[in-house]
């Protein structure tokens, strides 16, 4: 079974747990004996985890050949279905509109980032960045031509996009090849974004979710948005769940004897509306009320960033309310291990994998039951979002009962066992496997 | 001959509420009014009445031939009094045919054996009087909570007076014998043992109802059938059910209610057959032999152990909290402290505690919580919040009486004076002691009344 991936993200080109899922899926997916053929925008020489073909987008060349095959199937992909014409714009996503005009401004002030390049008469190429700086639909744009002029050379059976930057791409391949094309939804837009949505984002999902034989979704929580929100019948659509690979932990990190008397609460994710870092905060006053010598910590960085820091100030609780900011690797896992309380207040949550990492460092864990890693963990602490009371009532009792955090971390480890990318990929090569007939 | 002993168990929990930490010492209402009360009138409409008064049709139709034993716990009987109390007519209305025997247990329907015997011996005998009270009968006969025996508790069952215990029969427990026969305690020897037949009964109450059960559907005649078999070579056969059984676990369309009615029929059919309950059995049938239990067993489906209440930490630890305060909540006195402390010893809320919840959920005994987690929180707090309120209450009582020894010293010392000047002059020691007498009592009023302020 050979595989065309279309990925943004991979580790180590990695922004957030896109990446992390799709280095996850295909790790198993090569243990199981597919080939897989892995698209990113951009690579640089430092990554090739050697189980795939690590291929990038920027500068591979558009033959003439390959230009006109692409022209007449392309306008049928970009027109008809997302009714979109790239334009030069700043759209990110987690965009907040001051934030936007901000950025708006800059673009117009600097001049064009990723230039065609002619080649030679009737061959070009463009340059991709990555990532999803300004101009990400332009981005798009040229990733799904360039993503065409690979497919073109590699020979493969299944067409798996991950997320809408892929989806323009893996329609126009699917056009151009005729394999079957598998839609994976790792988040959409009304979770990134709540209502106000971006439309050309939802319409690149929706046309690509409407166009694709089948598609993935993380959870439950996922296909019911997919379904609900676009349109996509509920058969078309099959929930496998992310996973965690257990790393070898080496270090073992030690508590400094002047914090051991203290208890450590931790939020780690990006500071925007998704992930509902202001209910971590209010369930952290309340908690402060009734319980001494715990800390909370808030690692990650984002738009409600500054506002939050204000509002610490304003509650009085910043002595014992830290921001830990953006943090990397070792970081990362030192602050888990540390940790004696894990919380995901997600407003919206597709699926969420940083709950099992904690989970790894034997760190319980409170969840929003918005969550889709929460239709799996059943030996989690569970709350609504906006319930902070509730929240902060199981806060204090994981802070003061040991009997609880021991009993908790003790079924979840055993839990852990079952949530393994092998049943993921065991489960995405039957689907590939009915798409292409059991070749 | 052979018996076939029927006896139902009746309990019902108080539902308890979400309660927060933020509810500790601002409130101290635990329980799910709406809940229970709800519970309480569903279960009432769709089990005890209808399954009352077809057991009162049968006992009047059979004439004495068609006995059970029935056995009701103390939040039951809080419950029906509360919001049902038709129940409790028709539960009297059954005492009254003579055909029914009640089976003491403890009244919360707690674990207390496990952890504390005083608190096990006071909600015995407590219960034992209630159901006289209420029923006009004298139980003979004992079941602990969930089927709860074990040696240690032999003697201490034997000097509340009962003349037998219903246990499970459990494999490990049985070996090489049965549980059709009467047995007796090897600690006590005074003490019967009638055992659960575990197969006949859980095919009532476990898999009347479902499909994929190579039996299904179940009847009257096919089931008395397989009494008679075993009753060939046996002296009981233990039948000991949930309540439940009729109208919950197993629904009216499942015909559970069809089923009961056509028992006494298809077992009397079979003339060595005959409804007794625990009383005559140990009258009618000898002791076959002595069991010893070493360990605690119950009639939980898996393993007949403990495991579904107390297998956790978060259940010991929840457990262990409670009793902690047995001795002071006793001490103390104080009436509503005592009646929450014993409301919070229903087995239940250790059950919704446990882990293995997910696998083995009951239906017709929902858990009310999320998780196990938010039962073991939510107990938590409240158990926190009376230690709370029994601290309060302490603490009042120790100031009071701290007054009342300040006042008593100071008599004292003026007693002491009057002995010593009654000692100089002797003559005019008679009249000398009146109005010492006199301060005391006028001084008394005011410091009885010093406790009640504080405690307030």
């Amino acid at each position: 079974m050979q595989i065309l991936m279309l990925g943004w993200e991979f580790p180590p080109h990695i922004s957030g747990g896109l990446g992390t899922a799709c280095f996850g899926m295909t790790q198993a997916l090569a243990q199981k004996g597919a080939k897989v053929i892995f698209v990113l925008p951009k690579t640089s020489s430092a990554g090739d985890p050697g189980f795939l073909k690590l291929r990038s987008a920027s500068g591979t060349v558009i033959n003439y050949e390959a230009a006109r095959r692409m022209q007449s199937v392309g306008d049928s992909v970009w027109q008809d279905n997302i009714r979109f014409l790239p334009i030069m714009s700043p759209l990110t996503p987690y965009l907040t509109p001051e934030a936007y005009t901000k950025a708006l401004k800059e673009l117009h002030q600097s001049t064009r980032f990723s230039e065609e390049t002619a080649i030679s008469h009737g061959t070009f190429t463009y340059q991709l960045k990555g990532g999803y700086g300004p101009g990400l639909m332009e981005e798009v744009y040229r990733y799904s031509r360039l993503a065409c002029a690979i497919a073109l050379q590699e020979k493969f059976d299944v067409i798996h996009v991950h997320d809408w930057m892929t989806y323009p791409a893996g329609l126009l391949v699917k056009a151009l090849t005729g394999k079957p094309l598998v839609c994976h939804i790792h988040a959409t837009e009304y979770d990134r974004s709540g209502e106000n949505i971006n439309t050309q984002v939802a319409a690149i999902e929706r046309a690509g979710l409407l166009g694709a034989d089948r598609v993935v979704a993380v959870s439950r929580l996922t296909r019911d948005v997919v379904v609900q929100r676009y349109g996509v019948p509920r058969e078309k659509v099959t929930v496998v769940y992310n996973a965690v690979t257990r790393p070898e932990i080496e270090h073992h990190y030690v508590i400094p004897p002047r914090l051991r008397h203290e208890k450590r609460v931790l939020f780690l994710g990006r500071v925007t509306y998704q992930k509902g870092p202001e209910y971590f905060m209010e369930a952290a006053r309340l908690v402060l009320q009734k319980v001494q010598h715990v800390r909370f910590y808030m690692a990650g960085s984002g738009d409600m960033l500054p506002g939050l820091i204000r509002r610490a100030s304003q509650l009085r609780i910043g002595r014992r309310f830290h921001f830990a900011g953006f943090l990397r690797g070792e970081e990362v896992n030192r602050m888990f291990a540390l940790s004696d309380l894990y919380v995901m207040p997600s407003v919206s949550e597709p699926f969420g994998i940083t709950p099992l990492e904690a989970m790894l460092y034997d760190v319980p864990v409170l969840l929003s039951r918005q969550s889709g890693v929460s239709e799996v963990l059943h030996h989690a602490l569970k709350a609504d979002f906006w319930d902070t009371r509730d929240m902060a009532d199981k806060i204090c009792a994981v802070l003061q009962h040991p009997a609880l955090a021991m009993e908790i971390v003790q079924n979840c480890r055993e839990e852990m066992k079952t949530i393994r990318w092998e049943n993921a990929a065991e489960q995405l090569l039957s689907i590939y496997q009915s798409l292409t007939g059991g070749n | 001959m052979a018996a076939i002993c029927l006896c139902l168990a009746i309990h019902e929990p108080y539902y308890l509420r979400r309660y927060t930490i933020f509810d500790v010492a601002g409130n101290s209402l635990y329980e799910d009014d709406d809940r229970s009360c709800n519970m309480a009138m569903q279960n009432a409409q769709s089990c005890y009445l209808p399954t009352n008064e077809i057991l009162y049709r049968l006992i009047q139709r059979f004439k004495g031939d068609f006995r059970i034993a029935l056995s009701v716990s103390g939040s039951a009987l809080d419950l029906f009094e509360q919001y049902t109390p038709e129940v409790i007519d028709s539960l009297k209305a059954l005492a009254e045919t003579g055909c029914v025997e009640f089976i003491s247990e403890s009244g919360p329907h707690s674990l207390a054996c496990l952890y504390s015997k005083e608190e096990f011996v006071h909600q015995v005998q407590e219960h034992t009087r209630r159901i006289r009270r209420t029923f006009g009968k004298i139980p003979n006969t004992f079941r602990n909570s969930e089927l709860l025996y074990g040696n240690d508790l032999a003697q201490v069952i034997e000097q509340l007076g009962f003349s037998t215990v219903l246990t499970e029969g459990s494999p490990q427990l049985l070996g090489w014998r049965n549980a059709n026969f009467v047995y007796a305690s090897s600690v006590a020897p005074q003490l019967h043992l009638l055992l659960r037949n575990a197969d006949l009964s859980t095919d009532i109450s476990q898999r009347f109802s479902q499909k994929s059960w190579d039996r299904w559907p179940l009847t009257a005649d096919t089931f008395a059938g397989w009494c008679a078999k075993i009753g060939e070579n046996a002296d009981t056969i233990n039948l000991f059910l949930d309540f439940h059984v009729f109208g919950l676990r197993n629904t009216v369309e499942s015909g559970i209610f069809s089923f009961l009615e056509a028992l006494p029929q298809a077992i009397l059919q079979h003339k060595h057959l005959h409804f007794l309950t625990p009383r005559q059995i140990i009258k009618k049938y000898p002791v076959s032999d002595t069991l010893a239990v070493a360990e605690y067993q119950s009639w939980n489906d898996e393993g007949c152990d403990l495991k579904g209440w107390l297998g956790n930490e978060m259940q010991k630890d929840a457990i262990k909290e409670l009793y902690s305060l047995a001795k002071r909540i006793r001490s103390l006195g104080d009436e509503n402290l005592l009646h929450d402390f014993e409301r919070l010893q229903t087995s239940d809320y250790f059950h919704y505690m446990s882990t293995r919840w997910f696998s083995e959920s009951q239906p017709d005994r929902p858990n009310p919580y999320h998780s196990p987690y938010d039962a073991y929180i939510s107990y938590m707090n409240i158990t926190s919040d009376l230690t709370d309120r029994l601290t309060k209450l302490e603490e009042a009582k120790r100031s009071s009486r701290t007054l009342r020894n300040k006042a008593a010293s100071s008599s004292q010392t003026a007693k002491a004076q009057n002995i010593a000047s009654a000692k100089k002059t002797s003559v005019s020691a008679s009249g000398e002691k009146k109005p010492t007498r006199k301060r005391s009592l006028s001084k008394s009023p005011t410091q009885k009344r010093v406790p009640k302020k504080t405690s307030r």
